[in-house]
């Protein structure tokens, strides 16, 4: 900015280009100050000027990320205290869930996130058909997830356990459930996204939308990451 | 310093400010997709152990800790990301973790 100023106004040129001294002497201070901040940090050396880069899709996204992760931890830590609580009563229920549905609901999920991953890359790359068919991939993965948690249920219901049975069920279709309606957001967001992949809405250059959205998909998965130990795994 | 330098350090700042950190390369995706696979795999092994110690419970978080910190930094991409929303999403599975340990401390111990 400060040289397209001093270029158009060549009268003003020495003030300007003293100023133009400071400022630039300020900036090796701030890029020396960068640097080193990187190399303690061990940061990753992908980026320069990691500190300050962009953040990837919509800072509402974002924020609307937080209020959700926001939530979910209540819900994490009111299931945990009533763990705590109810000691028995909630190893008895988390004896009688399926392992492997569980197992496999995260394993759909992280390959569903890895798609979706891929995708981004692609688009990146401009190549937005390849981009299309992972974010179809990963939406498939996720419709797996739908179809494995409601055979659960289902089986789980005609055992005679519904969310009225104990305090332990109650927490267990509170917390799945609600992740569940997140997870079909979630894909409705990713369908909504792969059109506009598919008609090249994004390119390289624009590529925000699809941020955001897989984004969501990723914090969707990532608050199955510790529903999983929770429920299943810890009892 | 001669002044070719002063303008590129003038330059450089501003330019890596709005350089975007492109998204991880097929090949590391796949590895971490594949090591987080391989991380789920082993904490399910750990369900079926006869009991349920507290070095059992770290443990198991610690791979969920793990799992969430690839996710945030390669696949959200946030590495390069503002150090606010970074610290945040990276410091949210390991905090959500801890209040699970601390109610295991209440009825393990």
């Amino acid at each position: 900015m400060n040289q397209t100023l001093s270029s158009s106004t060549p009268t003003s040129l020495s003030p300007e280009s003293t100023r133009l001294d400071t400022e630039a002497q300020s900036s090796i201070g701030n890029s020396m100050d960068t640097e080193t901040d990187s190399i303690t940090a061990s940061e990753t050396s992908v980026s320069k000027g990691s500190r300050s880069g962009r953040l990837p899709g919509d800072l509402a996204m974002w924020i609307f990320i937080l209020a959700e992760l926001t939530a979910f931890a209540l819900l994490f830590s009111i299931y945990a205290v009533n763990r705590a609580l109810y000691p028995d009563i909630f190893a008895e229920g988390q004896a009688g869930l399926d392992i492997t549905s569980g197992l496999a609901n995260t394993l759909a999920l992280l390959s569903s996130s890895y798609f979706v991953a891929r995708a981004v890359t692609s688009v990146e790359h401009g190549n937005n058909r390849k981009g299309f068919y992972e974010l179809l991939a990963a939406i498939g993965m996720g419709a797996v997830y739908l179809v494995i948690k409601i055979l659960e249920y289902k089986h789980s219901i005609e055992l005679g356990y519904d969310i009225t049975t104990n305090v332990f069920y109650q927490y267990y279709y509170l917390l799945t459930a609600f992740h569940f309606l997140h997870v079909i957001l979630g894909m409705i967001i990713l369908a909504f996204v792969a059109i506009k992949t598919r008609k090249k809405a994004y390119t390289p250059d624009s590529i925000m939308g699809l941020e955001s959205g897989a984004c969501y998909w990723h914090m969707v998965d990532l608050l199955w990451l510790i529903l999983f130990p929770l429920v299943y795994v810890l009892h | 310093m001669d002044n070719s330098n002063l303008n590129h350090a003038e330059i450089e700042p501003a330019n890596s400010r709005s350089a975007k950190t492109l998204m991880p390369s097929y090949k590391v995706s796949t590895i971490l997709w594949l090591l987080m696979l391989a991380l789920t795999c082993a904490s399910a092994y750990f369900a079926e152990q006869p009991s349920l110690t507290m070095n059992l419970v770290m443990a198991v978080l610690l791979i969920t800790a793990i799992k969430a910190a690839m996710i945030v930094d390669y696949f959200m991409n946030l590495r390069g990301a503002p150090r606010f929303w970074r610290i945040l999403l990276m410091t949210y599975v390991p905090a959500v973790s801890l209040v699970i340990t601390a109610t295991f401390a209440i009825d393990l111990s």
